[in-house]
């Protein structure tokens, strides 16, 4: 089996793959990337048991045919190929030569048979729905998929005893998709309008690293994307790539109790200036003190915090308030990663006391709405 | 630094820095209680069965017997020497003791062991005058808070007081004002100031600084090279400008634990429970005093053949005797198959300050509550004593002293040594 493809081709489809390619595998199988020939195209696919990733180059005229090969030593070496570079792949008796200009590796491969891949790719001729699972998929375009996930990834926990929170929700609901995270202290939520019918109520609660993942795959295009879901995976198609995550298997808590309705204390801020005001005052944070103290009288809000070191900030603002004189205190990076998140120029905050959460949204926008539970202070 | 004018004036030190050593401490407690062993050859040892010197009398130092010795060298010197077991508790109680006097100095103290601290006076100088004064003063307070005597350095830095404290002992007080403190160090090997060991001393007469006083020769970047931060300040020390500050902040604990040696045979399920529960209330309890709270336990139970147990984790950081005899439970249940128990555990393994953060799917309002109950609870028995208000199954307890604890501070989370 002997074939040639430029550098480039070959080189972006491995990157992409090799990054789900864990450094030290427990399985020698799960270091080397798998290289499938066929359908008049090559396929290459990473995994980690939990994500795979495939991505595919034309290279007609082959026959069928498959290995794998140490991912990290060939993308290396493709890499530090020059650019044009044309490079010959021969595969003999359990090894891959790779010849190049006047550069020559041999490369020990390890038989497919053992790669841990869920998708057939197409190659054993199924398509979607035919094999052992049920798949749900809808179409939509890359930059709605990609506000979905990167409007509240940031409240997802990290590492959690409660191992259903280290991921987030994808709900899809009758006209609407809806995507959630939590991590017990705070909450993220973004609506999204279907422009397809979607039916009954699907949920997926997709693990934290899949989502990182995807946040590098998505790009803020109107490209298509497919998301197909089944009741133990979810998979996203992408010009050339397909992304394949296990899903968590836990039940996700009941978010809707956890966001209030009945706040009646609201105050409108400049997204920039209170922004600006957190910043400067979360200097003063650390690692165990980070709690911004808030104190709200009519149109004017004073923000301090102090540290161990005796340090103390004050910040006032001028804001929209003519509810009751109201102090409430928060961890300062949450307030900043919900003010981040959202882009439009004026935020409405929602309070009832100082015991109860707040409820964060751009002014006049409910598409995407943050829960912040306070500190006692 | 310049030398003052007129010497007999009142000059402000620019820093002035005490170190309070106490005359071989262990012993001179024990000369102190018990008459018959003063002036007597006195070693300590670790308990009766202990063969090495904790410390001794500065009887048995002049006939040469140093701390370390083996007994049986320790005997050939002097026959009729008497050894004395540790009483640790005593030792504590004693030091914590002079450390409260001490405090009434300044609160700029770092005790820096049990029988050491240093002090940081340069801002009572008005108050109390100079700082040789404040060194008599303190010299006092501990005579007055413990009957014991000191020996005492003072100098405009930690190095230099320390080395000072040494050169008169017992009783001393040696003062070295800022302004001598390069030239009186100059002459010592660089290997007498406390922090400077064997193998930074290789280095510094590898490259030709034996004595305190060759250091200005080297340039400060060799040392930066070879050790960083801590390369910069031994050049300093040498010559008598120490800059390390008087820490007063006690680092946070690693770990909150307490255990408790059972009697011989224990194997009745209630009396594991009892004892199990009695350690995760104090656990608890000690994790609330000081405002800390915890995720991550071990529970363990010495058996014969050793150690069973299992870490475990709460879904949330603690401070509660109630969830911590759960995992007691747990680990009972899991672990334990009847056999008999020498010694309980309970260890909360990541203290850390408590928070203040309420949870979006917690009931808050139980928690209130619970956290009301608690500070109920411990104002009760902070007023009336440990354990006043406690479970009712800890009614059966017996009062065995707890395992004594290897390390201790008297500010710190440790009450016994």
């Amino acid at each position: 089996m002997r074939f040639k493809i430029a550098r480039d081709k070959l080189l972006a489809p491995l990157q992409t793959v090799s990054s789900v390619v864990e450094r030290r595998a427990t399985l020698p199988i799960l270091s080397n990337v798998l290289l499938r020939f066929g359908n008049d195209r090559l396929t290459l696919t990473g995994t980690d048991m939990e994500i795979e990733m495939s991505a595919w180059t034309d290279l007609p005229g082959l026959e069928g045919f498959s290995t794998t090969l140490p991912a990290k030593k060939f993308v290396d070496i493709c890499r530090s190929l020059p650019d044009g570079a044309e490079v010959e792949l021969n595969f003999e008796d359990g090894r891959a030569n790779i010849r190049s200009g006047r550069s020559r590796f041999a490369l020990s491969t390890l038989p497919p048979v053992n790669f841990p891949s869920t998708d057939n790719g197409g190659f054993d001729g199924l398509a979607d729905g035919e094999g052992d699972e049920q798949w749900h998929s809808y179409q939509l375009q890359q930059s709605q998929l990609k506000r979905l996930f990167d409007r509240v990834a940031f409240s997802m926990a990290h590492q959690d005893v409660r191992y259903f929170l280290n991921g987030l929700l994808l709900e899809l609901d009758g006209d609407q998709l809806r995507s959630i995270a939590t991590d017990g202290h705070r909450l993220a939520l973004c609506r999204l309008p279907a422009s397809q019918p979607l039916g009954d109520k699907r949920q997926a609660l997709i693990p934290r690293k899949a989502i990182t993942e995807l946040g590098r795959l998505l790009s803020d295009s109107e490209n298509p994307c497919r998301l197909a879901i089944s009741d133990n995976h979810i998979r996203v198609d992408l010009d050339g790539l397909r992304f394949i995550s296990k899903l968590i298997d836990g039940r996700f808590p009941d978010y809707e109790r956890a966001i209030p309705r009945s706040n009646d204390q609201f105050f409108l801020a400049q997204r920039d200036s209170l922004r600006q005001a957190l910043q400067r005052t979360a200097v003063l944070a650390s690692e165990s003190q980070f709690g911004v103290r808030l104190n709200l009288e009519e149109n004017h809000l004073r923000m301090q915090m102090h540290n161990a070191d005796q340090d103390e900030a004050l910040e006032e603002l001028e804001v929209e308030y003519c509810g009751n004189p109201i102090e409430i205190g928060f961890n300062i990076s949450y307030l900043l990663d919900v003010v981040n998140a959202i882009k439009n120029d004026r935020l409405s905050v929602a309070i009832a006391n100082s015991n109860s959460s707040a409820l964060i949204q751009a002014e006049g926008d409910d598409s995407a709405i943050y829960v912040v539970m306070p500190m006692r202070l | 630094m310049h030398a003052p004018d007129a010497p007999h004036c009142p000059v402000y030190w620019p820093r002035a820095i005490i170190l309070v050593d106490m005359d071989a401490f262990f012993a001179s407690v024990e000369q102190r209680d018990f008459p018959e062993l003063r002036g007597r050859a006195v070693v300590v040892t670790n308990g009766e069965a202990g063969s090495t010197i904790i410390t001794c009398s500065y009887e048995a130092r002049a006939l040469g017997i140093k701390t370390g010795m083996r007994l049986k060298e320790a005997r050939l010197l002097c026959p009729d020497l008497i050894r004395q077991p540790t009483r640790p508790e005593v030792y504590a109680e004693v030091s914590t003791q002079i450390m409260r006097a001490l405090a009434n100095l300044t609160p700029t103290m770092e005790v820096f062991s049990v029988d050491e601290a240093f002090l940081d006076v340069t801002q009572c100088q008005r108050l109390f005058g100079t700082p040789a004064r404040m060194a008599r003063l303190a010299k006092k307070l501990v005579f007055d808070a413990s009957g014991l005597h000191c020996s005492v350095g003072v100098s405009g830095d930690r190095t230099t007081a320390k080395y000072a404290a040494k050169l008169q002992k017992p009783d001393g007080l040696t003062v070295i004002p800022p302004w001598e403190a390069t030239a009186r160090l100059a002459p010592e090997p660089t290997t007498a100031l406390c922090g400077i060991a064997g193998g930074i001393g290789r280095f510094l007469a590898q490259h030709g600084v034996v004595r305190c006083g060759d250091m200005h020769k080297l340039p400060i970047s060799v040392l930066a090279r070879r050790f960083g931060n801590p390369g910069r300040r031994i050049w300093l020390m040498c010559q008598g400008r120490d800059p390390e500050p008087i820490h007063t902040d006690i680092p946070g604990p690693k770990s909150v634990g307490h255990g408790k040696v059972l009697p011989p045979g224990t194997r009745a399920r209630d009396a594991l429970l009892i004892y199990l529960h009695h350690m995760s209330e104090k656990v608890a309890a000690r994790l609330r005093k000081h405002d800390l709270e915890a995720q991550r336990y071990f529970i363990g139970l010495k058996l014969e053949l050793g150690w069973v147990g299992a870490k475990l984790q709460l879904a949330t950081p603690e401070a509660d005797g109630n969830e911590l005899f759960a995992l007691c439970r747990f680990v009972l249940e899991s672990e334990w198959h009847g056999e008999a128990v020498g010694q309980v555990q309970v260890t909360a393994l990541d203290p850390r300050p408590a928070q203040r953060q309420l949870g979006l799917f917690d009931d808050n309002h139980a928690r209130h509550e619970r956290d009301a109950a608690h500070h109920a609870v411990d104002s009760v028995n902070a007023r009336f004593g440990k354990l006043t208000l406690a479970p009712a199954r800890l009614l059966g307890r017996d009062d065995q002293p707890d395992v004594i604890a290897p390390a201790w501070k008297p500010d710190g989370l440790r009450r016994t040594v």
